[in-house]
């Protein structure tokens, strides 16, 4: 799609929050805190909006082994195949100190980016000529 | 000043992309995050991080789109999947009117990993 688009001379970048955070506060969060639903987004929903957490139901739940398991294998599952409540990993971990460090630390990181892009020139960013 | 589009009227847009070529779009997905987080979370922290960036860069900040990739959580009851097709189709038109305001550059803030596998 972005590449797509470049090609039409919009440039398009992504900017995902969860690997800056892996990047720029490394020892925040253990790997087992960092999947889905874990104490990482859990801590950024506690500090956004906390009305919505409800903390006494946080899980923390190990994913199950599929009974197929071989190194280099990607398979078709659901996230039920692999855990009952949805969770990933270690949830209970999560605060909204946490939470509030993660986000000011990626809307700086954002906010450079974005200014960043604001400056350049689009000519710089379109898709090159043959060489 | 006004940074977030659907608080605009189309003369202060006018006034915007007159002077600007770049915007930040919002996406995440509406999916389960276990029992105590809500099904909202990967859009609500997407559009959180993009419109505070809005205003601290003073770049136009479109409203977020809530639905992406999420079939692989159907089972957990409320989540909203569409598919990669779509969502890539959906996304692509959402660049494309910008482009016909004058955009050239738009910064996509994702909260919902699954999409870009399928859709960069």
């Amino acid at each position: 799609m972005a590449r797509e688009l470049r090609q039409q001379g919009l440039f398009v970048s992504v900017f995902q929050w969860w690997p800056a955070t892996i990047k720029l506060l490394p020892e925040l969060f253990k790997p087992e805190e960092r999947r889905h639903a874990g104490a990482e987004e859990t801590s950024m929903n506690l500090a956004l909006h906390s009305h919505l957490v409800n903390l006494d139901k946080a899980v923390d739940e190990e994913p199950r082994k599929h009974v197929i398991q071989v190194e280099g294998l990607t398979l078709p599952l659901d996230t039920v195949d692999e855990t009952s409540s949805g969770v990933f990993g270690k949830q209970s971990t999560a605060s909204v100190k946490k939470g509030k460090l993660v986000f000011e630390t990626v809307v700086s990181e954002l906010v450079k980016h974005v200014n960043e892009l604001k400056k350049a020139k689009i000519g710089d960013l379109t898709v090159k000529s043959k060489v | 000043m006004k940074v977030l589009l659907h608080e605009m009227s189309w003369a202060e847009a006018k006034e915007y992309f007159a002077k600007n070529d770049i915007a930040i779009l919002p996406v995440g997905s509406n999916e389960q995050h276990g029992p105590a987080n809500p099904l909202g979370t990967d859009y609500l922290i997407a559009r959180a991080l993009a419109e505070e960036t809005a205003k601290r860069t003073g770049v136009l900040c479109l409203p977020v789109i809530p639905f992406g990739v999420s079939s692989h959580h159907k089972q957990f009851w409320g989540t909203i999947h569409v598919s990669p097709k779509i969502f890539k189709r959906y996304v692509k038109d959402v660049c494309m009117a910008l482009s016909y305001y004058g955009v050239k550059k738009i910064a996509v803030v994702n909260g919902h990993g699954a999409i870009w596998r399928h859709s960069l």
